[in-house]
């Protein structure tokens, strides 16, 4: 399908939609997380420096996040070889940072390969409690370990069950749904050849995405968090989803306070009335944050 | 955690022998202190051991079909300990012996098959390579020789390209 086409459909609901528009015709930034596993932030922007590498703050908040606009391939560098540093989607990185898991806790991340954010949540453990990190494919597990591996991760074991199908006896203080999405958001238009992938998958993706979100909300703690994520601009994979999840448990949506610019979600879609507090979801697109368009919702137990 | 029920899929946990040995080795031949591995646990596979963090809730995932298990931090080659590159890049600058710091034409060199000689005085057995006293991974000296043990595939950057990386 032809990019624009597709996203015509988001003219009513995407603001300044002409600067979205400009904004998904240009090449997605390099950014990188520097490994606080491994390394110290002032150490990485010093030892990067000395090698031409200038590295630009991305968040006001955390000095672990940087644009290199000048990098074309930080897997190329000594940084990368020794894990000090991780090439993440600066909206990527906000997740485990919305999440915000306690040391000593027991985290899920449900759909974890690559595992970028699994990492960035032994980070936030300080390497600590228990990560259990998630994958249904397992052609996608040495990608994963490899990544664990490489940054330090120490506190993770890796299982390979459907993310709907998790079993249910154990609880989790803290659960991580990336979901399988239609990825709309990682689309940049840069050459006459760019595609926006629209596969015979995308229709089902919805339906998964819920019982995904359904079943993580199950596995957690009284007192637990989720958050829920896609980097898709859809409605029906993000709000419609969450919105399911709000019918189905007695379920809230918290409060997220990313630190770079976002707008609330979408409360109508097509026809379709969604739960007022969907407002509190947030929704990150390139022209806010040159990033990957990027959705996601805290969601915790209705007290 | 010797109480606690290891589903089937969970490799074996280290016994207290085997701690030891591990732990011995650690501090006999880089001088790594055991207390650095006070809060992990070494499970064995078939050929490796693997490291992870001690944790309360080890407990809940015991009851996981688990496909991976913490860190690979040992080879087992015959009767030998061999430590992979990401177990000496996370420990090895607690390392104080069996260290050899190169300059980067040593490095590439090593890492495009070559050898360095070293003084006589180094005994045979696994060593760690470090560049600006960072750790990279693992060297072997045999015969006062040393060469690179850090897999291709790992520092693919290095090869087939001067480095502007150093």
């Amino acid at each position: 399908m032809a990019w624009k086409e597709r996203f015509t459909a988001y003219r009513e609901v995407i603001p300044d939609f002409s600067e979205f528009l400009d904004a998904v015709q240009q090449p997605l930034p390099t950014h990188l997380r520097v490994n606080r596993l491994k390394a110290q932030p002032e150490q990485v922007v010093d030892e990067l420096a000395e090698e031409g590498v200038h590295l630009v703050s991305s968040h006001p908040q955390d000095d672990t996040l940087y644009f290199a606009p000048d990098l074309e391939s930080p897997g190329n560098l000594l940084a990368y070889f020794l894990g000090h540093i991780h090439p993440q989607a600066l909206t990527s990185c906000l997740a485990a940072k919305a999440l915000g898991p306690a040391q000593e806790s027991c985290v899920l991340d449900l759909c974890a390969a690559p595992g970028g954010k699994t990492a960035h949540m032994a980070q936030e453990m300080e390497n600590q409690g228990l990560l259990v990190a998630n994958d249904l494919h397992t052609g996608r597990h040495p990608a994963l370990s490899h990544n664990l591996f490489r940054l330090g991760v120490l506190n993770t074991v890796v299982t390979a069950y459907q993310a709907q199908e998790f079993p249910r006896r154990e609880r989790f203080h803290f659960v991580l749904a990336d979901v399988p999405c239609s990825g709309e958001g990682r689309f940049r238009a840069v050459t006459a050849r760019s595609v926006l992938r629209t596969g015979r998958n995308t229709v089902r993706f919805p339906e998964v995405q819920k019982r995904i979100l359904v079943r993580g909300f199950d596995l957690l703690e009284e007192d637990g968090i989720l958050l829920y994520a896609t980097c898709t601009y859809n409605p029906e994979e993000n709000e419609a989803v969450v919105n399911h999840l709000l019918d189905q448990r007695d379920a809230e949506i918290l409060a997220l306070e990313p630190g770079v610019p976002f707008m609330p979600g979408l409360t109508a879609w097509n026809g379709d009335r969604y739960d007022a507090r969907l407002e509190r979801t947030a929704r990150f697109y390139p022209h806010g944050v040159d990033s990957v368009g990027f959705f996601m919702a805290r969601l915790g137990r209705r007290e | 955690m010797g109480s606690i029920p290891w589903g089937s899929s969970w490799p074996a946990l280290a016994g207290e022998n085997e701690r030891e040995r591990i732990l011995g080795y650690l501090d006999t031949r880089f001088g790594i202190p055991e207390e650095t591995f006070r809060d992990s646990l070494f499970f064995r596979t078939r050929d490796t051991w693997r490291i992870l963090r001690r944790s309360a809730f080890l407990a809940r995932a015991s009851r996981l079909r688990v496909e991976v298990v913490g860190l690979r931090a040992f080879h087992e080659i015959g009767p030998y300990l061999k430590p992979t590159t990401r177990m000496i890049q996370i420990f090895g600058h607690e390392a104080v012996r069996s260290r050899v710091e190169l300059v980067p034409a040593d490095l590439e060199h090593l890492v495009q098959g070559g050898e360095i000689p070293l003084e006589a005085s180094w005994e045979d057995g696994y060593v760690i390579l470090c560049l600006k006293r960072l750790p990279l991974g693992v060297g072997l000296v045999i015969r006062g020789q040393l060469r690179s043990q850090i897999p291709k595939s790992d520092i693919r950057f290095f090869l087939g390209k001067k480095s502007t990386l150093l």
